[in-house]
């Protein structure tokens, strides 16, 4: 399964918050590639757009992407950044 | 025969288990974790851009590299679900940290020596272990029969010959340095008691006139120049000595 995001690396810094970010949560999808220049890549183990907590951790605008849009989610656009979609939720879970 | 071709015979057999593989992947994560435990620190307040670059810089960079690999290790065990969490692996007997061990020995003689002015003596040091690891991480590279862990030793290969790179650059750099203050076109930064080393007599020295101006011997000058051949000469043992202490380290738990 594609992940929702991906890296940008014109624009990444490999300051490496996405990475300690997502492994603090116990996600694990941002990895150290196994390439010579050791660049972050997401893969599949991200919920996106589940979880964005990714997002709110970058400090570089555009470095993280919609893997099918491409359109950038750095800074979060608000339709992303909702109690539902951050980490940890605060909100309650909705009655069905 | 060292204990990690007797790994690499054993993979390439196909007779290393998960398991096995498991804690093979671990205790290298311990080795790199616990190098950037101990040196984690060794970068701050560095001068970045300078040339020849500090010995500290060289070695703040090493630390940065094996907090990389680090990180590609825990990736690996918990890509497979070895353990579920990085917590959990903190916990796991594999991932534990031992003070009496060929890693703590390892990374802890390096310690030792940290209080010597010259942080030199630590590049030197540090060139011998990384002499082995490049041989056996070459290895693993080329043969071991994982695709995924092959890609990941493969993808260390540039870092770590950039640090053996980095022993006999630090040793090139000294006597550079060294020539340039003795000869008095570099300034003397870190102590400005240590002046007078520098004098004309000194300089005499250490361009190879055995007498100055004035006809008397220069002691000082003479000291100072055998102080940065006994560093040179640190440097060039630098790979027996950590030769040695591992290979000690590894008689010591087999004996246990």
């Amino acid at each position: 399964m594609m992940p929702g995001l991906k890296i940008d690396h014109e624009k990444c810094t490999e300051c490496r918050m996405c990475y300690v970010a997502c492994r603090e949560i116990d996600i694990n999808a941002v990895i150290v590639s196994s390439t010579p220049k050791h660049l972050l890549e997401i893969d599949e183990r991200c919920i996106y757009p589940k979880c964005t907590v990714c997002l709110m951790y970058c400090p570089v605008e555009g470095s993280i992407v919609d893997a099918n849009s491409g359109r950038s989610l750095v800074p979060p656009p608000p339709e992303v950044w909702t109690e539902e979609m951050r980490w940890p939720r605060t909100a309650a879970p909705k009655c069905a | 025969m060292t204990p990690m071709d007797a790994v690499l015979d054993a993979a390439r057999q196909e007779r290393l288990t998960a398991d096995q593989c498991f804690r093979l992947v671990s205790r290298l994560w311990t080795l790199k974790r616990l190098m950037y435990y101990v040196y984690g620190g060794w970068a701050q307040g560095i001068n970045l851009n300078d040339y020849p670059p500090a010995v500290a810089y060289l070695f703040g960079k090493q630390i940065y590299d094996e907090s990389t690999h680090e990180m590609q290790y825990l990736d690996e065990i918990l890509r497979r679900r070895w353990v579920r969490t990085q917590r959990k692996f903190f916990e796991h007997p594999y991932g534990q940290f031992a003070t009496a061990s060929r890693v703590s020995a390892y990374i802890f003689c390096l310690r030792a020596l940290a209080n010597y002015p010259q942080n030199l003596r630590i590049a030197a040091l540090n060139l011998g272990p990384k002499v082995i690891e490049l041989a056996w991480t070459e290895r693993f590279a080329r043969s071991f029969p994982d695709d995924a862990i092959r890609a990941l030793f493969m993808s260390q290969l540039p870092e770590t010959r950039s640090r053996i790179l980095m022993g006999r650059f630090s040793g090139r750099a000294l006597c550079t340095e060294g020539s340039r203050r003795a000869a008095g076109h570099a300034p003397v930064r870190r102590n400005p008691a240590r002046l007078p080393v520098f004098s004309r007599r000194g300089r005499a020295v250490c361009l190879g006139v055995k007498r100055g101006n004035d006809g008397r011997s220069d002691g000082v000058g003479r000291y100072r120049l055998m102080q940065t051949r006994s560093t040179l000469n640190h440097l060039k043992t630098g790979t027996v000595q950590a030769v040695r202490i591992v290979q000690a380290a590894g008689q010591r738990s087999q004996g246990q």
